[in-house]
């Protein structure tokens, strides 16, 4: 596999506040590369970094294997992004907007225009002025001028705000084709991390500006250890005997249902315990851990 | 290199000529030009018959109340507004260096400031050609002052002599202008906000479309108290203020003297050169936090 990003040592400040710490960064070609983190990790200021918006203080980028320092318009010839809000021509219609930026890029024919309008949902209303945009269709109007010049390497930075539950869907479907068909890579930085565990095959995730950890998703949940989720009645019954397990941090639902970090090891004499101890078991299951609770784990470990 | 500007030069154009603010602007300057050719009176100075270019000149002349005003607005518009609105930044994530992308704002003004002059122009020669009943040969070395009429030798009206009064029109009056725009260019460089960069570009250069304008009185009486000498409008505006002269007939000073026409279109074209680099220097270290 071939880095088509990578960034060593990557770091800024503004004033006495370090936004980014010598970050290193990879992602591989083909990923959909989820970037993570809290608000002010310093998810944007690195994409920025990245874009050549802003300097860094120190450390390198290097795009398709080459240093952006020393050469970047072939780089940011293969690049498409969508950096915080889509910010287009309001005076102009979203045709003419994909238009003048796609000949910023070398030039886009008609054709890969009116592709771009129909694959992001825009298709009647290209012709309209971007002023009478809604907020989600400014959206995927702006996800389609990064697409539009058919580039390898695709930067957005919360793609899905302003989208309806409908428009999120497609989106995730229209990156998960597009990664497929067109090969582009994809680094998407999103706050829905269920919509980052579902498309996602790669992710990093920034805590107070430095890399808290980096890898496959597959690899990083399993690494991280299962849930179980317990249904028992009378509640009281199953409580005391969890408690008297020591299983950790427990969670009890509404629903009654209890989850605790576990696997799949001693759930035979846990069951064993609720049933001596006059518990009736309904329900009883190991599960894989969700993006969102590793996410909400990682950052209470670190705190 | 070359090709990058020249697609950017073509996108600000098209971005430019889909703007309501732009065209209204032009629109204000030909209604401004056409006036000022039917409101001055027949005669100058109680004595003189207006000819056709005496009436060009009153329609130049009433634009320049807006027309270097409006080319500095502009101006400080172009790096600001996409500050503003945050196109900024999906523009530079285009394979473009910043130094080709003030290089495009650079030329889309040169375009624009010419554009804005030879319509102001056109429309004002149009509207002389169907007032004024001659278009006597400029004769700049005439003692008394260049354009005057001379009762004894007033030929009919001649499309060559029109089309040779714009050409010096033209240049000699198009870098002053576009030294406005440039200006204004370079104050949109150094802010975010484009209300700011209008607002600071607009009171910065508030002397310069004064002593432009309609009110070149105003000018010599700023000049008399040796102060604005200091400002760097004074140099662009002392050539641009005699050629006005000259051109409305009334110079007793501007001759086509060598010197004088160098100052003229050296200096603006100084401040040009000085103030276009100055913005490409300050935008290329630039963090865009917009």
């Amino acid at each position: 596999m071939v880095a088509v990003l990578r960034t060593e040592g990557l770091t800024k400040t503004f004033g006495s506040l370090m936004a980014v710490k010598a970050l290193d960064l990879e992602v591989q070609e083909g990923d959909i590369f989820g970037f993570l983190g809290l608000n002010g990790a310093g998810k944007t200021t690195t994409l920025r970094m990245v874009l050549r918006l802003i300097r860094p203080d120190a450390g390198s980028v290097q795009l398709f294997g080459k240093d952006t320092d020393d050469s970047f318009l072939d780089s940011f010839a293969r690049i498409g992004a969508l950096v915080e809000s889509p910010s287009l021509y309001p005076y102009l219609t979203g045709r003419k907007n994909l238009e003048l930026l796609g000949r910023l890029s070398g030039g886009v024919d008609a054709a890969r225009v009116q592709w771009v309008l129909e694959a992001v949902g825009l298709a009647a209303r290209g012709d309209s002025r971007v002023r009478t945009y809604s907020q989600g269709m400014r959206q995927r109007l702006g996800i389609a001028q990064a697409l539009v010049h058919r580039p390898k390497l695709v930067f957005l930075d919360e793609p899905t705000n302003g989208l309806d539950p409908h428009g999120i869907t497609d989106m995730r479907k229209l990156i998960g084709r597009l990664a497929k068909e067109e090969g582009i890579t994809f680094v998407i930085s999103s706050h829905l991390l269920y919509e980052v565990e579902l498309i996602c095959n790669r992710i990093a995730v920034l805590r107070e500006g430095r890399l808290a950890v980096q890898g496959e998703v597959s690899r990083l949940l399993a690494e991280a250890g299962g849930r179980v989720r317990l249904v028992a009645r009378p509640a009281e019954v199953a409580r005391r005997v969890l408690l008297g397990k020591s299983v950790g941090v427990m969670v009890e639902g509404d629903d009654g249902a209890f989850e605790f970090e576990g696997g799949r090891d001693g759930l035979g004499a846990l069951n064993a315990a609720l049933v001596a101890a006059g518990a009736e078991v309904s329900e009883l299951a190991p599960r894989a851990i969700t993006l969102e609770e590793y996410f909400v784990r990682l950052h209470r470990t670190e705190a | 290199m070359a090709g990058r500007v020249w697609r950017m030069t073509t996108v600000e154009l098209a971005k430019l000529s889909r703007q309501w603010f732009v065209w209204v602007c032009l629109a204000a300057t030909v209604v401004l030009a056409v006036l000022g050719v039917y409101a001055s009176s027949t005669e100058i100075e109680g004595f003189w018959r207006r000819t056709g270019f005496d009436y060009v000149a009153q329609g130049v002349a009433a634009s320049y109340l807006l027309l270097p005003m409006m080319l500095v607005v502009l101006g400080s518009r172009s790096v600001s507004a996409e500050a503003s609105s945050g196109t900024l930044r999906t523009v530079l994530t285009r394979p473009l260096t910043r130094a080709e992308f003030v290089l495009a704002k650079i030329a889309a003004l040169v375009v624009l400031t010419l554009v804005f002059y030879v319509v102001t122009l056109l429309a004002a020669e149009a509207t002389a050609w169907h007032r004024a009943d001659k278009f006597r040969p400029l004769y700049p070395t005439y003692p008394g002052g260049g354009g005057r009429e001379i009762p004894s030798q007033t030929p009919a009206r001649t499309l060559a002599d029109l089309t040779a009064h714009t050409a010096k029109n033209l240049s000699l009056l198009y870098l002053p202008l576009l030294s406005a725009a440039i200006f204004g260019l370079f104050v949109s460089v150094l802010f975010n906000n484009e209300g700011v960069s209008v607002s600071v570009s607009a009171i910065a250069y508030l002397p310069y479309a004064m002593c432009a304008g309609f009110h070149p009185e105003y000018f010599k009486g700023m000049a008399s108290t040796h102060v604005a000498k200091w400002l760097p409008q004074y140099w662009s505006v002392e050539p641009m203020y005699k050629l006005k002269q000259f051109v409305e007939g009334y110079s007793h000073g501007f001759l086509w003297d060598p010197t004088d026409v160098a100052r003229a279109v050296l200096v603006p074209l100084m401040y040009v050169v000085v103030l276009s680099a100055a913005s490409v220097a300050v935008f290329a270290k630039r963090d865009i936090l917009v």
